[in-house]
């Protein structure tokens, strides 16, 4: 496919490189060993691609037909704000990712691993790099009050805890969350990158293509080594338990449905042109997509434990431990189970519900935090996320905050934003206040 | 037919095809499959294809466009593996994905599509010769790397 490169003004793009310098400093190195692990792909290179032959036309919505917006200022101020805003989050969501998987990236098991991760990371890197070039590629100030550089700003100072998303405030603890996050997490970017291949404002829609096939990788980064786990598993091996990777997945999964946005909402990216699916639509999409990872990682674990079964045999005996049989020796714990969707939230239809893994709805806290405690992962039960999510829930059931008020008490983005103090004096230009 | 879906390969169709293919082979080579859709999927997601029925991968289709290789003038698109359910190979599943890729080459600027089939897999030679692909004049060169 052609994508042509672009790069943003020096003093943007030095910016970046000494934002990577600070979170992602083995860029380098994955350069140097580039060959070595992916021979057959081209070198990672820091840019903005926008891909030729895209749709001219606005493709969904009110103006479904006419040409699409090449400018900011062809949009109407409602439009151009709620695209902002989308640019901001999912700026944001790239470098966010980056600031968590550097926490246990050293903490992979094999070296495959952690390039596969790292390659992961750079390229997150790249996309917010084209995020960036979004905000700094056209003229913002006029009708939403902040400029390009403003919001640069605004971004490249955001740490965990301040990111405009949930998923992005969570430390990992393990490298189990990094490539479980890759295969949840990302699994919504690619959604959300999927549905805004159709915006109504032509540099979004030509930034999508390029980021869709990285984004292809960053599946497969999460993917392939939880196949490769459950196989070993299988064979008696500790490294990585079906119990570790289904906390795991009960950790990540309630984030993941959650990036969604809240599943009454959606309608007016629609009738804006910006996205093709309502949020409920596209989580019920990703929610079968996720089934049928589990089941693949079910099948995978089944076949290494009876290598003398066919496939159908093996369908069969995936569907016995399903119902909760015990089938061929094997319990029916040791299979993954995705958790409902229900489960541990704190956006959207089901927030501050008490709803179990398996569906199930408790009516006392402290039972339901005894479930939490049984089904997440330890290490995260000792984290301040975890200790503000009880504490909210708590207050719900009390009857002292609304669960309105208890959604809204997750962190915005309107909180950071000039947080640091020399942000008047443009970071970018002096390299001794940059980042952190 | 209407009840195939045929839809962009994801990297959990590899058991699936992996299950066709031995079903066609009579090997299974899941491995070589995840690789293989790994690869298709950071090329270009939707440039290959699988065909799903009652949610069994019942047809798939890998291609790629590459430029200038082999002496070719041209961009290329390549068809590089087809396979299908031998219960559906006499109606037009194959057709189907092979022109829903025709369509996605011409999207993409691309004018001329090749593929290799060995003389034993006649029944793949006549299927492609009745989609109007033509041999041509090149020569297929191999060795043992020893």
């Amino acid at each position: 496919m052609a994508a042509h490169s672009e790069t943003l003004p020096k003093k943007y793009h030095d910016a970046v490189l000494r934002w990577q310098k600070q979170y992602l400093p083995d860029l380098d190195f994955l350069q140097e060993n580039w060959d070595k692990h992916f021979p057959k792909d081209q070198c990672y290179k820091l840019c903005a691609y926008r891909e030729q032959g895209v749709c001219g036309h606005i493709e969904v919505g009110d103006e479904a037909g006419k040409p699409k917006y090449q400018k900011a200022c062809e949009m109407s101020p409602q439009q151009a704000n709620h695209l902002l805003k989308a640019v901001k989050a999912q700026a944001s969501t790239e470098f966010g990712s980056i600031q968590q998987h550097r926490l246990t990236l050293t903490r992979a098991q094999s070296e495959q691993d952690q390039f596969w991760v790292l390659r992961m990371m750079a390229e997150e890197l790249r996309h917010g790099y084209q995020m960036l070039y979004l905000l700094l590629n056209d003229d913002w100030k006029s009708l939403v009050g902040q400029s390009g550089e403003e919001m640069v700003e605004e971004i490249l100072s955001m740490k965990p805890g301040s990111h405009v998303l949930g998923a992005f405030n969570i430390d990992f603890d393990s490298f189990v969350d990094n490539i479980v996050f890759c295969a949840l997490i990302d699994r919504v970017g690619k959604y959300q990158l999927s549905m805004q291949k159709v915006s109504a404002y032509q540099p979004m829609a030509e930034s999508m293509p390029p980021m869709l096939r990285e984004e292809a990788f960053h599946l497969a980064a999460g993917v392939i080594p939880l196949r490769r786990w459950m196989q070993e598993a299988a064979r008696g091996d500790i490294y990585a338990t079906p119990a570790a990777i289904q906390r795991a997945l009960n950790k990540w999964l309630p984030r993941g449905l959650e990036m969604f946005g809240d599943e009454r909402g959606g309608a007016s990216n629609i009738k804006m042109g910006f996205k093709d699916a309502t949020n409920q639509d596209a989580l019920d999409q990703y929610f079968v997509e996720v089934t049928k990872m589990v089941r693949d990682l079910n099948l995978r674990y089944l076949r290494e434990r009876l290598p003398n079964l066919d496939s159908e045999q093996l369908d069969k005996t995936l569907l016995n431990l399903e119902g909760g049989e015990r089938s061929q020796d094997i319990q029916p714990d040791e299979i993954l189970r995705l958790p409902a969707k229900g489960y541990f939230r704190r956006r959207g239809i089901y927030a501050y519900e008490m709803i179990g893994t398996d569906g199930r709805l408790y009516k006392d806290v402290l039972e339901y935090s005894g479930h939490l405690r049984d089904t997440l992962p330890e290490a995260y039960l000792a984290s301040n996320d975890f200790r503000h999510y009880l504490e909210l829930l708590k207050q719900v059931a009390q009857g002292t905050k609304t669960k309105d008020e208890a959604q809204h008490s997750t962190p915005q983005l309107s909180r950071v934003g000039g947080s640091c103090p020399c942000s008047k004096s443009v970071r970018w230009i002096m390299p001794e206040t940059a980042v952190g | 037919m209407e009840d195939v879906v045929i839809r962009p390969v994801s990297e959990h169709d590899a058991e699936g095809i992996a299950r066709l293919d031995q079903l066609l082979t009579k090997v299974w080579r899941v491995e070589h499959w995840e690789e293989r859709i790994a690869f298709a999927m950071r090329r270009d997601p939707e440039g290959s294809l699988v065909g799903e029925k009652e949610g069994r991968i019942v047809a798939y289709l890998f291609s790629d466009v590459r430029g200038q290789e082999y002496g070719f003038a041209d961009k290329t698109g390549w068809l590089e593996a087809l396979g299908v359910d031998p219960e559906l190979q006499k109606s037009s599943l194959g057709r189907r994905l092979m022109e829903q890729v025709m369509q996605r080459f011409q999207a993409t600027g691309v004018n001329i599509v090749r593929t290799l089939v060995s003389d034993q897999h006649a029944q793949m030679g006549t299927f492609l010769e009745k989609m109007g692909f033509a041999q041509e004049p090149i020569r297929v060169l191999s060795r043992a790397t020893g």
